[in-house]
């Protein structure tokens, strides 16, 4: 185990109580090579990322559009594992909290208690996995919550209220907000039901809310926080990444996208969506 | 000795039911209550443990004429099994653990009772398990191995001793029928398989368990008329029990609202006599059902054996795959679905699902791996002219893995219209089941063709496995028939130390689109690049009630590499004026293998699809290999 982290949810609590809207960037491990990955990790807090997604990639990831698919695909051809992308993230030594982002099969390969464990031991502190929905988790769920990382559950659009009481009820950390029903990828625009999403899942807890797929810009990013409690970004990163021209450009042009997104939502208005509305 | 004496085993006796890890009073009650005439006690250290003070007032509740009361114990000391089968004056007592033949005689001795013995079926405990079992104080056997599901055909083994043998390890209500019908034991027991909770049986279970064992019973004593009562052993999408059961749905949470109104619709709709009705004259008079069973006089002849080819090929389109597509695309309509999305391999699938939209003027939308539409252009054809739109999947393989991720992403993405029909025994539950439910009209035929045409059963039934839906099919209408051999033929390619498909022989269990089944993946969980001369069966996964099949025995599956499958192919379009699909040309292959194997025997084959859609490869294959006779 490395030094004892706050938990995840406290975390996330804590920033979200002193008015902060939460950012957190997604990063294939490994891509686009594994120095570069771990630059970015460092780049991404210094940009002000209040917690990192780390994407362990899989050659299958049926959930994720054209971009994480290309940047699995590339790091699998580099090699990347997860025992290889949880020590350097380890080793880019971040203070903001780590979380996985990584499809069942990998993970089952390695043994359910043996990631936790590898995971546990890198300073992980949160899991999500896009292929777990609730009442899969089996040996995984109870692996990791031997070692205290937080399942992180995701809600989708197409989620039922009665459902999204069962999984708020489960829900450790924080809530994952599928924006829309599809596969991960830059949007150009939020769909018009997500601010009523957001309140029907607000209802059923007070962990923090984040808003994930299809947020590319900074203004995507406000207004999407403005809904919920943060965002997650993944595809506008990994897209900046493929297209940059060399890894420093590549790191350059996240943190401007990561320091504008932060800007954004720092100029939001205070909070004023806290606790369970009733 | 004779007052100790077990019952000896006899086929003809029902089937026992031991329910253990019996609890409380209510528990036991409601156990004798379905049938049950043997009740488990468990002293061991165990989620179940009952103290014996415990298991005393249970016992002293009940009418002990009525079952006999089974004391079970792992690694205790000798004293304190004697002095627990005193206390609660138990029947029989049943023993875990590490005993030698020393112990067992002295147990037995002690307390003057019958011993069961629990043997594991395990490749380094079986042997001497069965050894121990010998000796003549063990007076009945308990086949557990440690709780999961083993190959049932090791039983014979333990029966070969002629005493009395309880199966154990994994059994569900659900699958104890199979188990019964396969092993034919002198009794069954299960504990975690019929509870609700940790040491709370579920009435209903217990109830449902007992009735599926004595309907397996009531079928062994009038053999010959089984096989047609359906029934699905895949609750919640599980095949099988505990930790290593195959199936579930691993979909991202946007799916899984879909799933379950999938789920409850066709539920719906197979208990809808007008949804079968018009399923059943769609199969028939559109489809062309019932598909002709032929008896390949020549081929027969020079195999040496019996052979009877199913005609799937006869369907319209040419495969089996419309059977499933029919029943699927009424069931989209119902649901009020316009737009159909499906995956391909060969191509067969993409021209059923694309025939059945136009049939029913549904939106199709098809996948299909670049590498496919190379190599099975005349099906894209087919397609198009049909009015689908096929998109070629340029991702990955670019063959029908990557053709089933595509598909998933845009249902996904378009779930609120779209229906996926999926095209094999593959997939998140429902899918494997409803599938798999859709093709057993295949079995069901061909079961009574051969009674009718061969005047009996056949010994072995073939099919060509890629997800498993042709072989689901025709395997189901005979998995009760234990003297029926069921064989599966993967896709060996070129060779098992070369490239290949050969998902059950070479795989672990895994995950990919959407459920747990053997997989052929890397150490590292990454999914392996695959190869078949045959594109349906050119995919790394496999349905996940094969995986379970194959777990417990019920059907052997066999690698069949693409030379044996494409001289099959040259043997049957020569011997009968056939031309099998590459993907059938496997179970041709191996019911040749078969024929060697069992002279004289009767083997039925499921001819799956035709082949003009395999002209293009048969021709440069054997064009390349020099084979092409005059």
């Amino acid at each position: 185990m490395s030094t004892a982290r706050k938990s995840l949810g406290t975390h996330l609590q804590e920033l979200r109580a002193s008015g902060r809207k939460l950012l957190l960037p997604f990063f294939t491990a490994g891509y686009p090579d594994m120095p570069t990955f771990s630059a970015l990790l460092s780049a991404a807090e210094a940009a002000g990322a209040d917690a990192i997604e780390i994407g362990l990639p899989f050659s299958d990831p049926l959930a994720d559009g054209p971009a994480i698919q290309l940047s699995s695909t590339e790091a699998l051809k580099q090699g990347v594992t997860i025992e290889a992308a949880l020590k350097a993230a380890a080793g880019a030594g971040t203070k903001a909290p780590l979380i996985t982002m990584t499809y069942i099969n990998p993970v089952l390969a390695c043994g359910a208690g043996s990631f936790a464990i590898q995971a546990a031991a890198a300073g992980i502190s949160g899991a999500i996995f896009p292929d777990l929905p609730l009442g899969e988790e089996g040996a995984v769920g109870a692996a990791l919550a031997q070692q205290g990382i937080d399942l992180i559950r995701l809600v989708a659009p197409t989620t039922p209220d009665e459902r999204i009481a069962r999984i708020c009820q489960a829900a450790q950390g924080f809530v994952y907000l599928v924006s829309v029903a599809g596969v991960t990828g830059a949007r150009t625009g939020l769909p018009e039901d997500l601010p009523a999403f957001v309140q029907r899942v607000r209802r059923h807890t007070d962990l923090p809310l984040l808003i994930g797929f299809g947020i590319s810009t900074p203004a995507l990013a406000a207004e999407a926080a403005a809904l919920a409690d943060g965002v997650i970004v993944g595809s506008a990163l990994v897209n900046l990444i493929s297209s940059a021209a060399s890894p420093q450009a590549a790191v350059d042009n996240v943190s401007q996208l990561l320091s504008e997104m932060r800007g954004a939502l720092d100029s939001l208005p205070a909070a004023q969506t806290e606790g369970v509305t009733p | 000795m004779s007052s100790l004496q077990a019952a000896t085993a006899s086929p003809s006796t029902a089937i026992k039911v031991k329910i253990c890890g019996i609890t409380n009073a209510a528990d036991a009650a409601l156990s004798l209550e379905a049938g049950a005439e043997y009740l488990g006690f468990v002293f061991a250290n165990s989620p179940r443990m009952v103290s014996r003070e415990s298991a005393s007032e249970i016992l002293a509740s009940l009418d002990r004429s009525r079952f006999k009361a089974v004391g079970v114990f792992k690694d205790q000391s000798i004293d304190d099994i004697v002095a627990i089968c005193g206390h609660c004056g138990l029947d029989i007592v049943q023993l875990h653990g590490d005993f030698s033949a020393a112990d067992l005689a002295l147990i037995r001795q002690r307390c003057a009772r019958p011993l069961m013995l629990a043997v594991y079926p395990l490749p380094e405990l079986y042997a001497s398990g069965l050894e121990l079992a010998r000796e003549d104080s063990v007076d009945y056997l308990l086949l557990d191995a440690r709780g999961l599901p083993f190959d049932w055909r090791l039983a014979e083994q333990a029966k070969a001793l002629g005493k009395p043998v309880f199966l154990a390890g994994g059994l569900t209500p659900e699958i104890v029928r199979l188990a019964c019908e396969v092993v034919q034991p002198y009794g069954v027991d299960v504990a975690s398989g019929v509870e609700a909770g940790a040491g709370r049986k579920d009435p209903a279970a217990v109830r449902a368990f007992c009735r599926s064992v004595s309907e397996a019973t009531a079928i062994a004593s009038d053999r010959g008329t089984s096989g047609h009562a359906g029934h699905s052993f895949a609750p919640r999408g599980r095949f099988g029990a505990f930790g290593q059961s195959h199936g579930g749905a691993y979909v991202p949470e946007t799916l899984v609202p879909a799933l379950e109104a999938l789920e409850r619709e066709y539920q719906l709709a197979i208990s809808d006599t007008g949804f079968q009705l018009e399923l059943d004259g769609l199969l028939r008079n559109y489809a062309g059902r019932a598909t002709p069973l032929y008896h390949a006089a020549r081929l027969s002849s020079d195999l040496g054996a019996e052979i009877y080819l199913k005609r799937e090929d006869l369907l319209h389109t040419g495969a089996h795959k419309l059977n499933n597509c029919l029943g699927q695309a009424l069931l989209a309509r119902r649901m009020g679905k316009r737009r159909i999305i499906a995956e391909t391999g060969a191509g067969q699938h993409g021209v059923g699902t694309a025939t059945v939209c136009a049939l029913l003027g549904l939106d199709c939308v098809v996948y299909m791996g670049a590498e496919d539409v190379q190599r099975q252009a005349p099906n894209v054809q087919r397609m198009k002219l049909l009015g689908a739109e096929v998109r070629p999947v340029t991702a990955g393989t670019q063959t029908l893995k990557d053709a089933t991720s595509e598909a998933i992403r845009d249902w996904v993405t378009n779930v609120n219209d779209s229906y996926y029909l999926i095209g094999s025994t593959v997939g998140p539950h429902p899918y494997p089941s409803m599938v798999r439910d859709f093709q057993r009209v295949i079995g069901i035929e061909a079961r009574a063709q051969m009674l009718e045409q061969a005047g009996g059963l056949p010994d072995s039934v073939i099919a060509c496995v890629g997800g498993g839906s042709n072989a689901l099919g025709i395997f189901h209408a005979f998995l009760y028939d234990r003297e029926v051999a069921l064989l599966g033929a993967e896709a060996g390619g070129e060779g098992l130390d070369g490239a290949h498909a050969a998902t059950l022989t070479m795989g672990r269990p895994g995950v990919l689109h959407g459920a747990l089944s053997y997989l052929l993946q890397d150490t590292h969980g990454q999914v392996s690049p695959v190869h078949s001369i045959s594109a349906g069966l050119d995919y790394p996964g496999v349905g996940p009630e094969h995986s379970f099949l194959k777990d417990v025995g019920r059907v052997k599956y066999h690698a069949v590499t693409d030379a044996e499958a494409l001289a099959a192919f040259q043997m049957l379009a020569r011997l009968e004026g056939i031309l099998p699909a590459l993907e059938s040309s496997h179970a041709l292959a191996l019911a040749a293998k078969q024929a060697s194997a069992q002279p004289g025997s009767r083997i039925l084959v499921n001819l799956s699809g035709r082949g003009d859609k395999d002209l293009g490869i048969v021709t440069k294959a054997l064009g390349l290999s020099g084979e092409v006779r005059p």
